[in-house]
C-alpha cells in the first residue's frame, strides 16, 4: 500500500488527529564551545528562515562565574571573547565561526514565528548545557536577528497555526497515550 | 514538536521505507512493553510528514514522491544508553534491575533481535528503559510464512547477553518464566489497541500471521524451553 494512502486511512480511523501547517519552515544550527577538558558545550543557537538568520548566544555575564570555577578566569575570558566573535560571523554570513567553536546542522525546524522557534530550541537544547542549565532562559541570552530581510522581523504569533512535525496523527481516545 | 494537545515535547522521529514493517513493529512494542509494565517512553506518536520534511531530515534516503508519509515520533527519555558506558558501571544495577526479567522475556516472545545495548537507557538510580522496536518479529522485513518457519526457532536474545551473561540462572530462568506467564493474557488485552493501527499499516493475512505467532509463544511454558 502507498505511505500516502496508509496516512489517509490513518487520518480517518483517527478523527481527533490534527494537521500541523507551521507558517515558518527552515534550517539552523546548534553552536558549541570546545571546553578545555574536551566537552562540547552548547552556546547557542541560529535558525535560517526565509533568508533569515536568527540567533540566540549565551551571555558571557550568565556563564562566566561557571566557566572560571571551572576551568579558570583566563578561560572565561577568552569564552567571552569568542562568543563575541561567534556572534559577529553569524551577523557576517560570510564570516568563519572562531576557533572552538564548532555548528551541528538542524536540518529541520518549523513554527508559527522566528522567536517561538528559536525559543522552543533554545529551551529544550542550549538551555539544557552545563553552562546554562539553572538559570531561566530569559535572563540568560542576547536576541538578534540579522539577514538580508531584517522587515521579516516576526509578528506574535498567529492563532491556530501549528509547530513541527506536520499533520500529527493522534490517538482517538487516549489522550496523551500516543498508541 | 506539539503533541495532541499543543504542548511542546521533545521526542525523536523516525521514518521508515515504504517496504519495512518497522513502524508496525515499534507500535506494537512499544504496546506490549508498556502493557508489560517495562519502562519505555512514555509516549509515541504516529505522524504524517510531508515528502519535503522527510527530505530536510533524512536527505541520505529516496523517498519516492509520496505526499505524506506514516512516521514515529517517540517521547525523549532523559539518561544515557548504556553502551555509553563502560559495563562495570551498569551491568550489576542492570542485573538487579527490576524489569530486566520481563525485559529479556519480551524481547525473546517478540523475537526481538536488536535488543542491544544501545536501546537500553539508563535513566539513573538503577532504572532503565527499553527503546525501539522496529526489529521486532525477527526484523522489520518479516512475512508471514517467515514467522511461521521460525515461531520456535532460537535467536540471539541481545537483552539476555547485556543482563545476564547470555546464560540466566535458575532464580532468573524463574523470573522470566513468571513474566512470560502473563504474555498471553496481554496479548488478549492489548491486541485491539495493536490493529488499531495494524489495521491500516498491514494485510490481514500479516496480522493473523503476528498473532499467531505471538499466541504460539506466549503459551503455557513455552519459555520454560528457551532460557
Amino acid at each position: 500500500m502507498k505511505p500516502s494512502k496508509i496516512a489517509d486511512a490513518l487520518r480517518a480511523a483517527n478523527p481527533a488527529s490534527k494537521p500541523r501547517q507551521p507558517a515558518y519552515t527552515g534550517t539552523g544550527h546548534w553552536l558549541y564551545w570546545h571546553s578545555p577538558s574536551g566537552e562540547m558545550l552548547p552556546i547557542g543557537v541560529a535558525i535560517h528562515l526565509n533568508g533569515v538568520t536568527y540567533r540566540q548566544i549565551a551571555e558571557h555575564n550568565d556563564i562566566q562565574q561557571t566557566v572560571a570555577a571551572l576551568w579558570g578566569e583566563t578561560v572565561a575570558w577568552q569564552l567571552g571573547k569568542l562568543l563575541d566573535n561567534t556572534t559577529t560571523a553569524l551577523y557576517d554570513k560570510t564570516g568563519n565561526l572562531p576557533e572552538g567553536i564548532s555548528a551541528e546542522a538542524i536540518e529541520l525546524c518549523q513554527g508559527d514565528n522566528p522567536a517561538q522557534i528559536l525559543d522552543r530550541l533554545w529551551r529544550h537544547g542550549v538551555a539544557d548545557s552545563l553552562l546554562l542549565k539553572k538559570k531561566p532562559p530569559s535572563q540568560l541570552a542576547e536576541r538578534s536577528i540579522s539577514g538580508s530581510n531584517p522587515e521579516a522581523v516576526p509578528d506574535e504569533p498567529a492563532e491556530n497555526t501549528r509547530d513541527a512535525a506536520a499533520s500529527a496523527v493522534v490517538p482517538p481516545k487516549r489522550g496523551g497515550h500516543g498508541q | 514538536m506539539l503533541d495532541e494537545y499543543g504542548n511542546e515535547v521533545k521526542a525523536h522521529i523516525k521514518a521508515f521505507p515504504a517496504d519495512s514493517k518497522a513502524l508496525a513493529n515499534e507500535l506494537a512494542g512499544w504496546i506490549l512493553h508498556r502493557a508489560a509494565g517495562i519502562e519505555t517512553a512514555e509516549r509515541i506518536w504516529v505522524i504524517i510528514l510531508s515528502n519535503a520534511e522527510l527530505r530536510a531530515l533524512f536527505p541520505a534516503v529516496d523517498w519516492g514522491d509520496a505526499d505524506d508519509w506514516p512516521s514515529l515520533a517517540v517521547q525523549h527519555i532523559s539518561g544515557q544508553p548504556v553502551s555509553a558506558k563502560s559495563a562495570e558501571l551498569w551491568v550489576d544495577e542492570l542485573a538487579a534491575w527490576h524489569s530486566t526479567a520481563p525485559c529479556i522475556a519480551m524481547a525473546e516472545w517478540l523475537w526481538e533481535i536488536d535488543g542491544n545495548a544501545g536501546n537500553l537507557i539508563n535513566t539513573g538510580r538503577g532504572e532503565f528503559a527499553a527503546i525501539d522496536f522496529a526489529d521486532s518479529f525477527g526484523g522489520p522485513h518479516w512475512t508471514p510464512a517467515r514467522l511461521r518457519k521460525n515461531t520456535h526457532a532460537p535467536f540471539y536474545n541481545k537483552r539476555l547477553h547485556i543482563a545476564w551473561g547470555g546464560i540466566a540462572t535458575p532464580a532468573q530462568r524463574q523470573a522470566a518464566q513468571e513474566s512470560a506467564a502473563r504474555h498471553a493474557s496481554i496479548l488478549a488485552r492489548h491486541w485491539r489497541d495493536i490493529t488499531h493501527w495494524w489495521d491500516h499499516l498491514l494485510k490481514p493475512k500479516q496480522i493473523q500471521a503476528a498473532h499467531d505467532f505471538l499466541l504460539a509463544r506466549a503459551a503455557v511454558n513455552w519459555m520454560d524451553h528457551r532460557l
